[in-house]
């Protein structure tokens, strides 16, 4: 074996696009395909559209069009425009940018100058034309190369800056946007920015009441137990109110960033939140009844924030600036002040309030004698959760690699149909196996008592690490892997009813995945090829000339482990569960696990599928 | 978007509203939960739980039987082995095959069955599939399966092909019934009788509606007066059968459906402990026939026992039944009796089909031995031997039948030919003419009949039907008695399980308050009214504590619509001093709230109050403040003057100054008589709601009288839950000592038609006195109470003739003790036809002032 080599040759000073491109993970986060939220090409958009916010808080430009068709993004903005001179510089030149020293873009986030860079690296194609006072240039590059420089030349566009760009195929293997996911993103940033219009696809996107307008197009506004309460300060805005549902629910925000994993901000809403209601009342209510069923939001200006991220969704941040305050002080303040006066001032308010504190009281108490159950079986599940095989890495490892972390997946399966195959053909550092065992509870309409007196939801909750909220969540997926025949259908219900009625904010912040798995095996003697559904089944006879086998999957049982390795590997599919804002969830589930209804049996009657005679399906 | 920009030359700045490409929309979750929910609903509902209408079958009750008859040998097979096979079309657990297996045969209809299966009476489960056998029944061979005229499908897995339906040419859903919940509905059909099936099924075919009921192979009674059809948002109430064994012991002799001795007695325990009924002890006697002896606790009558037992245990069950089939892959919910019908119609249609086969293998028959005769009676064969290649011999046979093709009803194909060429030598050298005549003209005939059939489908359907009934209905007759049954009123029967105590001062009622005054027994079920001094009146639920006020004056029982409960009041209003009396009754009321009996003004309350269960009236001496202004400070009032209202109404005034006391001086009479009792004679019980044959105005010491078919007569009280049978009975009406019977009896030693008068001279309730001769033969023959009965009955005379006789009976027979002989009715030979002549106009003058009087009782 001959000794590895090590001299100058091997010292490599890699170029700022190439580094961009061989480690993505470190600047986007994971690449994904599309189907999740913090998937790398929803970051791409959120680099290029930071800019245009950036330049709106300035004061210029009230207006942005973003448009996406099929995989090509376009989006402009109506600010000064990147002046011409620097306009290379800025989007190809490491920690060139204009937000270093200047006083303009203290609170803004994006002021390390990589954001547009890494677009510009991991695109296919990338465009960036700027107008700034009757004169325009634009720079056309692919994969961070120029490819067309062109020169300043006259224009009568209105100053601004417009970006193109089609993330690279070849990183991001057949991605697809999620109009949902854009939609998100699109009105987080309205909320943030009030007096902002946004075009997405033609569709104008618009707030008035920021956060206000937040809750209430995450929840359902019948069915939350008072009005929102909404307040503002300076570099501080708050919104909040009390569901029915179980858990806590929140979007915090720093500097127009959407912080999915919280931070010191959403760690001080929550503690003065319950620091102040326990000092009005003059009762020394536990934090727990105080914060369940709260949905709240707090969005925070700060300079310099620290991310313990580069994908920023958790904010590190102690102080509010080199001299200012701590954070938690900050927000402290303004909520034990702002808080108590509206609750003085809104005395039905705080009535109502009362009420769910003390009913979510009552409730805790009444589990108590479960919960001792539930401390036995903690204990057990502690030294070992007999339902599941682990990976290594884990959402809540806080040394972990950034990408791995954020690739951490569950599969829930379904009794002995899958988990061998799965677990022989998973990657351990990864993806972990829960095994189900038959058909779980409908839960609808029970109590969360369930989850500590069922067994098998209790070593879910575990596996999750649920319990005490999504701070600890131990998987960034968690994936439905049932068979795709009607029981299969019937347990994926089961499981998500489970979830939307004890831990809806799991669902609700884009966790929960159902796995596709392949309906049809077409092969000849060389090639075999996996269908997802009746059209390419159709192409792939196409493609395999001559009369190949079709195989219809009917169970995961069917597939073997190195198939199904093809399956969850890298060009796994995963269907998203998404809680569009105006779904009422609890509807929802009384209406389909609920009592029969002459509703639904009509409904049901109605849209009968009739399996029909598969003679042709069939292979000899 | 801004629009104010224009566009030159340099490439296209702004963004174009219009669409080129579609980005993907994620399917929001209500989308998947409708997606995975209609895939499951629909399985469940087309491949599991709701059986097909062509054959009423479940899927795997279906693949049961194709496996099974894929197996019959004839000879009893594992059920294990049954399950393995059906296995290979229904891919599922094999417990659940076994089961579906279990169920079936237990109805013993389509699989006989060796070893232990189980007992539905009990609840015995089977022995293990690996002991017990089975096979196809006669009846499942010659009705359930016909090859040819079944359509087939691919197996799950392709490898076999399995019966889409299978052609069962009988209304087997309806006998076996089924009961399915799939995923938003559900279905739930009763069994139905065998052999009423088959003729309501001839019924429909001549054209005639049938009208189905339910039968349960579990016996019974049944009340199927809400059956609807077996729709949703009928009803049907079974019964088990109950008998008198003897007076403190009652024999239970069937279980409902769906109900085990053993889940029965549960009930029976359960209604013990919560002390709705009495019991000392119950027995499961079951062997053969189902028994289980209840003891009841001394003192408890065992018609209320058995009342009880109807109303707090699964003595009678109630189903809801839901008919839901598939047709042409969507559930349809509809009466049995169109199921039926299209059942028949089915049938037929397949009867249609096998005579069509028939028709066309008799044809083939035909065609092939005709030409088998012409070939070989004219020697075709010869003419081949000169033939050298194949397609010559063809050609020579075909001219060698030339001459004879008008003969027969299609062309003669080269598949004939070809036959033709493989008969052997052996079959020419033996040909018989007159043998293959005869064997064409049987062909003939067959095909005739098979027409004839084909032409008058319906007549043959008919005899089809009939033959089944003739080969399998024997055994099958209904079991399930059809009746109609009295709601019981469960409070009327409840045994008094706990005990009322009320608390005046404090103003608590209830039954734990046991060092308070002690009100009467009553039943957990139980309403309690209070009257409070302050006037205010409440009915509530007796608890164990309830707070009704303080100053209680009066708790008790309170009845629902209990009109002859009177209460006789005389309060003092406290805004214009003025005293009122006023009488009422309370015979609906909201329970927990509190009703005025004042004008309920302040300091309004009551002097007086009595409570009168029959309606006394009574008289009063009112004593007046001693500083009232009133010349007569002591005077009388008599409540008789009042009428009686409801308990709203302000009253009359008594004084208008202030009342010291009020005394009664004495009771009066009952205002209102006594209570009307009637009689339902369809289930032989009392009841005050105006069902059946009025029996009259009942006061507390009134009787009934009953005469059996035996020759006793009993006097009972009017009590509501007393049950009367019918069918045992010759006369029952109110009991009026002052009025004479009439009897006609037949003495079995003397073998001579005895008629006597006498009075009723007994006065025990519940004990039968025989008043004929107790020979094996005698017997009752008529009776009547009426005051001038006059006896019609013919006689043959010694030449034979028949004559009729009229006899005026006070006119020869005295009236004596109930234990005479009476009087001899002539002696003629073969005496028949008795009966009473109604002679309307000679009612005598006693009884018609009696209905006189009950007359203005009642007004």
């Amino acid at each position: 074996m001959p000794e590895p080599i090590y001299d100058e040759s091997t010292i490599k000073s890699l170029d700022w696009k190439e580094h961009i491109r061989t480690r993505p993970g470190m600047y986007i986060g994971k690449l994904g395909d599309g189907s999740s939220h913090d998937d790398g090409i929803y970051i791409l958009l959120k680099e290029v559209v930071d800019n245009c916010i950036d330049e709106f808080i300035m004061g210029y430009g009230k207006n942005i069009d973003i448009k996406v068709s099929g995989q090509k993004v376009t989006v402009r903005d109506y600010g000064r425009g990147i002046p011409l001179g620097k306009l290379i510089d800025c989007v190809s030149k490491i920690n060139t940018g204009g937000k270093y020293d200047t006083a303009a873009f203290k609170k803004s986030v994006g002021l390390n100058g990589i954001g547009t860079k890494a677009v510009n690296a991991l695109s296919d194609a990338f465009t960036v034309q700027s107008v700034r006072d009757g004169k325009m240039k634009l720079v056309n590059y692919s994969r961070g190369e120029i490819i067309q420089d062109n020169k300043i030349e006259k224009s009568s566009l209105r100053n601004g800056t417009k970006v193109v760009f089609q993330p690279d195929s070849k990183i991001f293997k057949k991605f697809h946007y999620l109009t949902e996911y854009i939609e998100d993103q699109i009105w987080n940033y309205v909320y943030l920015n009030s007096g902002l219009n946004i075009h997405f696809n033609g569709e104008k996107y618009f707030s008035k009441n920021g956060l206000k307008d937040l809750l209430e197009r995450k929840t359902d506004v019948e069915k939350i137990r008072y009005p929102v309460i909404h307040l503002r300060g300076d570099d501080i805005e708050v919104a909040l109110t009390h569901g029915d549902q179980y858990g806590e629910e929140y979007y915090s925000f720093v500097n127009g960033q959407h912080t999915t994993q919280g931070g010191t901000h959403l760690a001080a809403f929550r503690e003065a939140v319950v620091r102040t209601m326990r000092e009005y009342y003059k009762k020394d209510f536990d934090a727990s009844d105080i914060r369940a069923s709260i949905i709240g939001a707090i969005a925070l200006r700060i300079q310099n924030p620290v991310f313990e991220s580069q994908t920023k969704t958790r904010l590190g941040s102690i102080d509010m600036s080199e001299n200012g305050p701590t954070v938690r002080i900050f927000i402290n303040d303004f909520i034990k002040r702002e808080l108590d006066n509206f609750l003085h001032q809104n005395t039905d308010i705080a009535e109502y309030l009362l009420r769910r504190i003390m009913q979510s009281e009552r409730e805790r108490k009444d589990m108590a004698g479960v919960k001792k159950l539930a401390n036995q079986r903690a204990k057990k599940a502690n030294l070992h959760n007999k339902k599941l095989r682990d990976c290594r890495v884990h959402l809540n490892d806080e040394k972990a690699d950034e990408e791995k972390r954020l690739n951490s997946t569950i599969f829930i399966t379904e009794g002995d149909s899958a988990s061998g195959s799965i677990t022989k053909s998973r990657d351990v550092a990864t993806q972990a196996v829960f095994s189900l065992r038959g058909k779980p509870l409908n839960t609808f309409g029970m109590k969360k008592k369930i989850v500590y007196e069922n067994e098998e939801f209790n070593l879910l909750q575990h596996a999750l690490n649920i319990e005490e909220g999504l701070d600890n969540l131990r998987y960034n997926q968690v994936v439905v892997a049932t068979d795709a025949d009607v029981d299969g259908m019937h347990i994926r219900l089961l499981i998500l009813t489970f979830f939307l009625q004890f831990f809806p904010d799991l669902v609700k912040n884009g966790h929960v995945y159902i796995l596709e798995t392949p309906l049809f095996r077409v092969r000849n003697k060389k090639e075999t090829l996996y269908c997802y559904s009746e059209s390419e089944k159709i192409s792939a006879i196409n493609t395999l000339a001559g009369k190949p086998e079709i195989t219809r999957f009917k169970g995961l049982g069917e597939i073997s482990p190195e198939e199904f390795g093809l399956f969850i590997g890298e060009s796994i599919r995963l269907e998203p569960v998404i809680i569009r804002g105006k779904t009422s969830v609890n509807d929802l589930l009384k209406y389909y696990m609920g009592k029969n209804t002459e509703d639904r049996q009509k409904f049901i009657i109605d849209n009968l599928r009739v399996e029909e005679d598969n003679l042709e399906n069939t292979h000899a | 978007m801004p629009k104010d920009e224009k566009v030159n030359g340099s490439p296209k700045m702004e963004l174009n509203s219009s669409l080129d490409e579609n980005i993907q929309e994620a399917r929001p979750i209500s989308r998947l939960y409708e997606n995975w929910f209609l895939d499951y609903a629909s399985y469940v509902i087309l491949e599991r739980a709701v059986p097909k209408y062509d054959d009423g079958l479940k899927p795997v009750q279906r693949r049961i039987l194709h496996a099974m008859k894929e197996m019959d040998d004839g000879r009893f097979h594992k059920v294990a082995n049954i399950i393995g096979q059906t296995m290979q079309y229904h891919p599922h657990g094999d417990a659940s095959i076994g089961d579906a297996l279990v169920n079936m045969g237990q109805k013993d209809m389509l699989i006989d069955t060796q070893g232990n299966w189980g007992d539905t009476r009990t609840g015995d489960s089977a022995a293990a599939p690996r002991y017990i056998e089975a096979r196809l029944s006669k009846f499942a061979l010659d009705v359930v399966f016909n090859k040819d005229i079944t359509d087939w499908k691919n197996s799950y897995d392709g490898r076999k092909q399995e019966p889409v339906a299978l052609p069962v040419k009988f209304p087997m859903l309806l006998t076996q019934g089924v009961e399915g919940i799939a995923v938003g509905l559900s279905t739930k059909i009763m069994p139905h009788n065998f052999c009423e099936l088959i003729k309501g099924s001839i019924d429909i075919l001549n054209g005639n509606r049938s009208k189905l009921l339910p039968d349960f192979t579990s016996g019974g009674m049944g009340d199927f007066t809400q059956y609807n059809g077996g729709q949703k948002g009928g009803k049907i109430r079974l019964r088990a059968d109950i008998e008198v064994v003897d007076k403190s012991t009652l024999a239970i002799t069937s279980v409902p459906y769906n109900t085990t001795t053993g889940s029965l007695i549960d009930t029976i325990l359960k209604a013990n402990d919560s002390g709705k009924i009495k019991i000392k002890k119950v027995e499961d006697n079951t062997a053969q026939n189902v028994e289980i002896l209840v003891h009841l606790k001394q003192g408890v009558s065992s018609d209320v026992a058995i009342d009880a037992l109807f109303a707090f245990t699964n003595c009678e069950v109630s189903i809801s039944p839901n008919c839901c089939v598939i047709i042409n892959n969507t559930p349809r919910f509809l009466p049995v009796d169109d199921l039926l019908k299209m059942s028949t119609e089915n049938t037929v249609g397949l009867l249609r089909k096998e005579l069509e086969i028939l028709n066309f293998v008799l044809d083939e028959k035909w065609h092939f031995s005709s030409l088998e005769r012409i070939f070989i009676e004219n020697r075709i064969y010869r003419d081949i031997e000169e033939c050298e290649t194949w397609e010559a011999v063809l050609s020579t046979i075909d001219q060698g039948l030339d001459p004879f093709k008008s003969q027969f009803k299609r062309e003669i194909t080269e598949e004939d030919l070809v036959r033709l060429t493989e008969i052997k030598i052996k079959r020419i050298s033996k040909f018989d003419s007159m043998k293959a005549d005869e064997v064409i003209d049987k062909i003939e005939a067959n095909l005739e009949e098979v027409k004839n059939n084909l032409n008058h489908l319906t007549e043959y359907a008919i005899r089809f039907f009939e033959q089944i009934l003739k080969n399998h209905g024997e055994g099958r007759e209904r079991k399930t008695e059809i009746a109609q049954f009295d709601t019981i009123k469960a409070r009327r029967v409840a045994a008094a399980n706990v005990k009322l105590y009320m608390n005046r001062e404090d103003g608590f009622v209830g039954s734990s308050l046991r060092k308070d005054e002690f009100i009467c027994d009553c039943s957990d079920l139980d309403d309690i009214i209070i009257i409070r001094q302050d006037g205010k009146l409440i009915v509530t639920r007796i608890e164990e504590k309830t707070f009704v006020g303080r100053g209680i004056i009066h708790a008790d029982i309170w009845k629902k619509n209990d009109i002859h409960m009177v209460y006789n009041v005389i309060y003092y209003d406290g805004s214009s001093g003025i005293s009122y009396a006023k009488r009422f009754s309370v015979t609906s009321i909201i329970r927990d709230r509190e009703y005025d009996l004042t004008q309920g003004n302040d300091k309004s309350q009551l002097l007086y109050f009595t409570a009168n269960p029959n309606s006394e009236s009574e008289m009063v001496t009112v004593n007046l403040h001693n500083s009232a202004q009133a010349r007569k400070k002591v005077f009388d009032f008599d409540f008789g003057d009042l009428a009686i209202k409801g308990r709203g109404v302000k009253g009359n005034i008594v004084s208008k100054h202030r009342v010291r006391k009020v005394v009664q001086k004495e009771i009066g009479e009952s205002t209102l008589g006594g209570r009307d009792i009637w009689l339902d004679e369809n289930i032989g019980r009392l009841n005050t709601d105006k069902q059946g044959r009025y029996l009259g105005s009942f006061n507390t010491d009134d009787a009934i009288l009953v005469v059996y078919e035996d020759g006793a007569y009993e006097l009972t009280d009017f009590e509501l839950t007393n049950r009367y049978k019918q069918t045992e009975i010759k006369l029952i009406e109110k009991f009026n000592p002052d009025r004479f019977l009439t009897a006609v009896h037949f003495d079995g030693g003397s073998r001579i038609y005895y008629v006597k008068r006498f009075f009723i001279e007994t006065a025990t309730f519940g004990r039968r006195f025989g008043f004929i001769s107790d020979e094996r033969a005698s017997k009752l023959v008529l009776i009547s109470s009426d005051g001038n009965p006059i006896l019609e009955y013919s006689y043959r005379t010694k030449r034979g003739e028949k004559k009729t006789r009229n006899e005026i009976l006070i006119q020869f027979v005295d009236v004596k003790g109930w234990k005479a002989l009476g009087n001899k009715l002539g002696n003629y030979l073969r005496m028949s036809g008795f009966k009473w002549v109604v002679v309307p106009m000679l009612e005598s003058p006693e009884s018609e002032g009696e209905a006189k009087s009950e007359l203005t009782l009642f007004n």
